[in-house]
């Protein structure tokens, strides 16, 4: 046992502290990565940080209109300019600089105070507004939604002034738990994920495929430090790597978003233990099957990026066409992190989270054990 | 001119040997391309799935289902078979005469959006509903299409996924010349040939041009295969721009690789900065959703103008000529000007 430990050690020195790489991308990528996702994330989640870039078109100045929109003007949620020139403002749209552009008609005000007039008697005249977007842009296709919603507000306050309008009461509340959301607690148990994997993918693979490459760990065939020691020597390594790692994120998580303590809880801690442990395997499957780094490379980062857009990392995908569905579904990443996210108290999307990382699990290591000596020797 | 027809074979084949270099320059691109491509087909993730639960009186409920919006709203009799449900329901409504309950409890924080402005269409609809308001403002929506053709969401992000693609083979692409050749004395062996600085640059730089074209290519063709995408492409404008792209951004990996003497450092920092313009080049999201402070780091990101110019040439975006020569220009000259340097500290002969 003191063997395995302390060669856990040198391995730990070895992998992490004398190579700049694998201390980077396992102890400092992920507080890079945190940072940059809460930054952006934190207020788009709540749309706080959106803005939508209208453009009116005059075809004559309109009082009325102006009236209607002046308070849009005061809202940081809306970058108004108006224009003279229709061609000019359809030129910014196309060219991604307006998100979408209202036409005014000359005849605007005449026509939308004989509207008024009209609007109560069975004579009905409507006043047309053109609204200008370009549908295979996101924001567009939004601002287009939300400059309807607000000129449909505004009909109702014009149908007020005619007195007598009942307004409808409500009363809306938010469930406490959606109340409590917090996109920089969320992303944490994704960002720790991702670290599993990449010690999986990447720290333990490569190691184990240079070594092997040197023909060191041929040389271990040999000494009184067997097979099974070094195996297990390389995963204690990385569990070691796993815990400097999450206790930088989560002291980094606590100090700026108060990440909360749960996340140090019993459950929370096992779920990762137990994706660390089928991670390993994984990786040791890997280098079992793969014969050389670039091979090993290849397999590890198709599986790392497919398995870490398609686990419910960044956005929910389990509503996704059944054409990359069944991956979500396969993946053992989206188990464990929903687990991870269900133990701080978010709503779990699936209910068992035990079976497929298991058989993950035992699959990967029924084939390390049956392929052992292609993990340490070259062939 | 032998040289630099001598050294482009041989590193073209070189670079078609190596099975690291082909799998990230073809297929790895085309991974996140299907995978993005499938989880955003609908311009969103996914198709949006807010559920709510309507307890309303019978004479409302067919009214209310002209409610349009992207949420499906699921009719009850009685209160308690919705409270029953309300495991599956992202929203509980209650609905009578003069008043409105809306208690909102997504089960995926990201629909809040859609439940805030499910509950302010609610509000106007029935206000207006209540009070027979008629319509006095007809909005006509009019779709504006740069190329004229049905373009949909998902070409306009793999247009921007192509780009992504391209910046990154360039910048990856030079720093394996110029930090791992370096380590492996490669270069120190090409200082003592007749070879000169220029076509050996040259030579180098047209293997790169090549697998940029194949992976542009190739992403264009699984895009209009798999995702039906729509492109009006202008090829030589698209041929520039592939050039001028793959060149400017082997300029930014040049800069690595003279900062940092180890390939691992300088590839490390690489993947640091395609992180980051992955989320600030306004291929995946718009740059208007970001937060105001860090919009400005976008203008700094050379995938924001590149993504833009790969739109363009592929008839969704429009540009004025002149910006897009603009961007082109900058890129061609920081990209040539950056290879000669590159090339003179690393040819140098030494004493």
């Amino acid at each position: 046992m003191k063997k395995i430990f302390k060669f856990s050690l040198y391995l730990f020195l070895n992998d992490y502290i004398r190579d700049f790489s694998g201390s980077f991308w396992i102890f400092f990528f992920p507080l890079i990565l945190y940072l940059i996702l809460t930054s952006i994330f934190g207020g788009v989640a709540k749309g706080e940080s959106v803005t939508f870039r209208i453009g009116i078109v005059y075809e004559k100045k309109s009082s009325v209109f102006e009236r209607m929109v002046s308070h849009l003007k005061e809202e940081k949620t809306f970058d108004i300019r108006e224009f003279k020139d229709m061609n000019e403002a359809l030129r910014r749209l196309k060219e991604s600089k307006l998100d979408t552009v209202i036409f005014v008609a000359k005849s605007f005000d005449s026509s939308f105070t004989r509207a008024i007039l009209l609007a109560r008697t069975k004579m009905k005249l409507t006043v047309p507004v053109d609204v200008y977007y370009v549908p295979e842009r996101t924001e567009s296709s939004m601002a287009k939604d939300v400059v309807e919603n607000i000129l449909k507000t505004m009909e109702i306050e014009v149908w007020k002034n005619f007195g007598d309008f009942r307004n409808m009461k409500v009363e809306s509340s938010v469930e406490e738990k959606a109340k409590k959301f917090n996109m920089a607690h969320y992303y944490l148990p994704a960002i720790a994920m991702m670290t599993i994997m990449s010690i999986g993918f990447f720290s333990i693979p490569y190691s184990i495929a240079e070594k092997r490459e040197r023909k060191s760990t041929r040389r271990l065939l040999v000494s009184p430090f067997g097979p099974g020691e070094f195996i297990l020597s390389v995963i204690l390594n990385n569990f070691l790597a796993l815990l400097i790692s999450f206790t930088l994120l989560f002291s980094m998580g606590a100090l700026l978003y108060k990440v909360p303590r749960v996340v140090l809880s019993f459950q929370f801690i096992l779920q990762l233990i137990l994706g660390m442990l089928i991670y390993s395997m994984i990786g040791l499957m890997i280098v079992s099957l793969a014969k050389r780094i670039s091979t090993i490379s290849i397999i590890s980062n198709s599986l790392f990026q497919a398995m870490m857009f398609l686990g419910n990392f960044y956005f929910n995908i389990l509503n996704v066409s059944w054409g990359i569905r069944w991956f979500v579904y396969i993946n053992p990443a989206t188990y464990i992190l929903d687990k991870l996210r269900g133990t701080m108290g978010y709503n779990s999307y699936l209910s068992n989270h035990t079976l497929v990382p298991l058989i993950w699990l035992a699959l990967s290591t029924t084939v390390v054990i049956s392929s052992f000596k292609r993990v340490m020797e070259v062939e | 001119m032998s040289d630099f027809i001598s050294l482009a074979k041989s590193m073209l084949k070189e670079s078609l040997r190596n099975r690291g270099t082909m799998f990230f320059t073809l297929i790895f691109p085309m991974i996140f391309l299907i995978i993005f491509g499938s989880v955003f087909s609908s311009g969103r993730v996914g198709s949006i799935q807010v559920n709510v639960g309507v307890v309303c009186d019978k004479s409302m409920k067919e009214s209310l289902k002209a409610l349009k919006g992207p949420w499906k709203l699921i009719f009850y009799e009685r209160e308690s078979d919705m409270i029953e449900d309300r495991k599956d329901l992202d929203a509980l409504v209650w609905i009578s005469k003069y008043s409105v309950k809306i208690l909102k409890k997504p089960k995926d924080m990201s629909n809040i959006g859609y439940l805030n402005s499910f509950e302010m269409s609610l509000k106007t609809f029935l206000e207006r509903e209540l009070n027979n308001v008629k319509d006095i403002i007809t909005i006509r929506e009019r779709k504006v299409h740069v190329s004229g053709m049905n373009v949909r969401p998902v070409d306009y992000l793999l247009a921007g996924a192509i780009a992504i693609s391209i910046l990154s083979s360039g910048m990856f692409g030079v720093i394996t010349l110029f930090s791992h050749y370096r380590e492996l004395g490669v270069l120190k062996r090409f200082k003592v040939t007749p070879v000169k600085k220029l076509p050996f640059v040259l030579g180098f730089s047209f293997s790169k041009f090549i697998l940029s074209f194949l992976a542009a290519f190739i992403m264009i063709g699984v895009s209009i295969l798999i995702f039906h995408g729509k492109y009006s492409m202008n090829l030589p404008l698209f041929v520039i721009t592939i050039i001028s792209s793959t060149l400017g951004m082997m300029a930014l990996g040049i800069i690595l690789s003279l900062s940092f003497r180890s390939p691992t450092a300088a590839n490390n920092v690489a993947s640091i900065i395609l992180t980051i313009m992955l989320f600030f080049s306004g291929v995946y999201f718009p740059i208007t959703f970001l937060p105001p402070k860090l919009r400005i780091i976008s203008f700094f990101m050379p995938a924001r103008y590149v993504a833009d110019a790969v739109r363009y040439t592929l008839g969704l975006q429009d540009m004025s000529i002149m910006t897009f020569w603009l961007i082109n220009t900058v890129l061609l000259l920081v990209g040539f000007l950056l290879l000669w340097i590159a090339s003179e500290i690393s040819l140098k002969p030494e004493s």
